[in-house]
């Protein structure tokens, strides 16, 4: 029976920033609690991603046509589909389920980072002193176990969505809504985030830019992974190549002692 | 028995020997760490030597009180990670004989013939009339290619082991930093790679070159004969030091 591909819409229309999400989030997967201050940027705390905390909720706030906007963006892994973290694991500690969650497995990570480097969405987070990297699990212990991912449980306003991937998509275009992650680029492929809006899709016109952009989701998210793999084709390209000239001209080198032999015994 | 003529000092045999080993090192690790993202057969031929490495080395750190599984690695990833020391470890071993070799050549920087003699046109030819056509030519100590090589291996290494340096203190740079060593590390060892092959492949598959390997692991000297015919330059400089002296 083949596996349910999945999603989790984040509509940012109907959520209230309540942080319950990140709240959800933590108990859950039993993290500890960061150590807060004042965070003079905004709302958003605590301010970034860290090893203990694979959610947060920003607090993104502008003015727009001389009226000022505040907006809640649930920041964590979009769980692309092509997974370039994946790619790049030289351990082949990330998985990527067929439910559609990549997911680190710490048993098999050796901190070595190459995955932060291939994320053009700046997820992944390592902690020195588990010489590990973690970040959001998309629930997979939750999912595989017929419940929701704990965020989207925890959701008050049902801002958050969760149901098979292709369904969603098709739900929330056909109520007209504009969605990010459906299909983003060759990099990425598409991601089991989405991020949905009636409300916003004007946002950033003015400045030439999509909602999404202004959200902190790029257009064309490009990590750092293909020059690394190209190196490592090209690289074994070269290797071949070398081994074969070498074999090529000690056939070539041998005819021509033989040919000079010939030469000096017929002399 | 035939007359013997002093091609290599004992520092250079010295170094040469240990660039050896340690490009094997680095080599066989760096492989092993990329193992998982080589293309087939290698990926599995290479990962099995993850597993080589990783296995004994979690028995060992059982054997010394840890835990393997507590520690949190399965044997690929300890394996891996083996390799990743080990590489790191003779990236700077491999600096260190280098700085050897340069302390124990910089009295002799003005005997030094970087350029090659009777310039730059006639060296192309002299290489390619003895490779392509199998000619007698007048070679010195080292001919074109050798030079190139020589000079590629300081310059590659030097690259690699300030790549390495940036990747292993990767806390220290910027993101874009870290990604644009790591691009050219990974191409630059791999040109270093097809470059070895080559260089090997002269040095032991031609049957007529196998007086150089001797002399540069063994002896320091080749036999009059092989110098005079193969390094005729060489031979006549070394003949009037001798006059000389």
């Amino acid at each position: 029976m083949p596996v349910t591909e999945y999603g989790i819409v984040v509509n940012l229309d109907t959520c209230i920033g309540c942080r319950a999400c990140q709240v959800a989030c933590k108990v859950w997967n039993g993290l500890k609690a960061e150590e807060t201050s004042f965070n003079p940027q905004g709302y958003t705390n605590p301010p970034d991603l860290t090893p203990n905390t694979w959610m947060i909720m920003q607090f993104l706030e502008g003015v727009e046509d001389g009226e000022p906007f505040w907006l809640f963006k649930k920041h964590q892994c979009l769980h692309c589909s092509e997974a370039p973290c994946a790619k790049a694991c030289p351990v082949n500690a990330i998985e990527v389920h067929p439910e559609g969650a990549v997911v680190i497995r710490s048993d098999r990570c050796i901190g070595c980072r190459y995955c932060i480097e291939a994320c053009p969405y700046n997820v992944p987070r390592y902690d020195p002193k588990t010489n590990k990297v973690y970040k959001c699990t998309l629930c997979i212990d939750r999912i595989q176990n017929g419940l929701q991912p704990a965020c989207v449980e925890a959701c008050p306003t049902d801002a958050l969505e969760f149901g098979p991937w292709r369904e969603l998509v098709e739900k929330y275009r056909a109520a007209g809504y504009e969605v990010y992650g459906d299909h983003v680029n060759d990099y990425v492929g598409h991601t089991h985030y989405l991020y949905v809006t009636r409300k916003y899709r004007s946002l950033g016109a003015k400045q030439g830019k999509k909602w999404y952009e202004v959200l902190g989701l790029p257009a064309d998210p490009r990590g750092r992974l293909p020059g690394v793999q190209l190196g490592r084709e090209v690289g074994v390209g070269l290797a071949a190549l070398a081994a074969l000239g070498a074999v090529a001209h000690a056939v070539y080198w041998r005819a021509k002692r033989m040919e000079k032999r010939s030469g000096s015994k017929g002399g | 028995m035939a007359r013997e003529i002093r091609l290599f000092s004992e520092l250079e045999i010295w170094t040469h020997k240990h660039v050896v080993h340690f490009a094997a090192a680095l080599i066989l690790t760096g492989l092993i760490i990329s193992a998982a993202k080589l293309p087939s057969p290698l990926d599995s031929f290479f990962g099995w030597l993850a597993y080589a490495l990783g296995t004994p080395a979690s028995y060992l750190a059982k054997a010394l009180g840890y835990s393997p599984f507590e520690q949190g690695y399965s044997a690929y990833s300890l394996g891996v990670q083996v390799a990743r020391v080990i590489h790191r470890l003779a990236g700077v071993g491999m600096a260190a004989i280098g700085l050897v070799w340069l302390l124990g050549e910089l009295p002799r920087i003005r005997k030094w013939q970087i350029w090659p003699e009777g310039g730059l046109g006639e060296a192309v030819r002299n290489l390619a009339a003895y490779y392509l056509g199998r000619r007698s030519v007048r070679f010195g100590k080292y001919n074109l290619g050798q030079k190139l090589w020589i000079l590629s291996v300081f310059i590659g290494f030097a690259i690699l082991f300030a790549t390495g340096m940036v990747m292993w203190f990767r806390s220290s740079f910027s993101p874009e930093t870290v990604a644009l060593a790591h691009t050219i590390h990974v191409w630059a060892a791999w040109l270093g790679i097809a470059g070895l092959i080559v260089h090997v492949y002269l040095a032991i598959g031609i049957p007529e070159h196998r007086p150089m390997v001797r002399a540069i692991f063994r002896t320091g000297t080749a036999p009059e004969d092989f110098v005079k015919h193969h390094h005729p330059l060489y031979y006549e400089k070394a003949a009037k030091e001798a006059e000389e002296a």
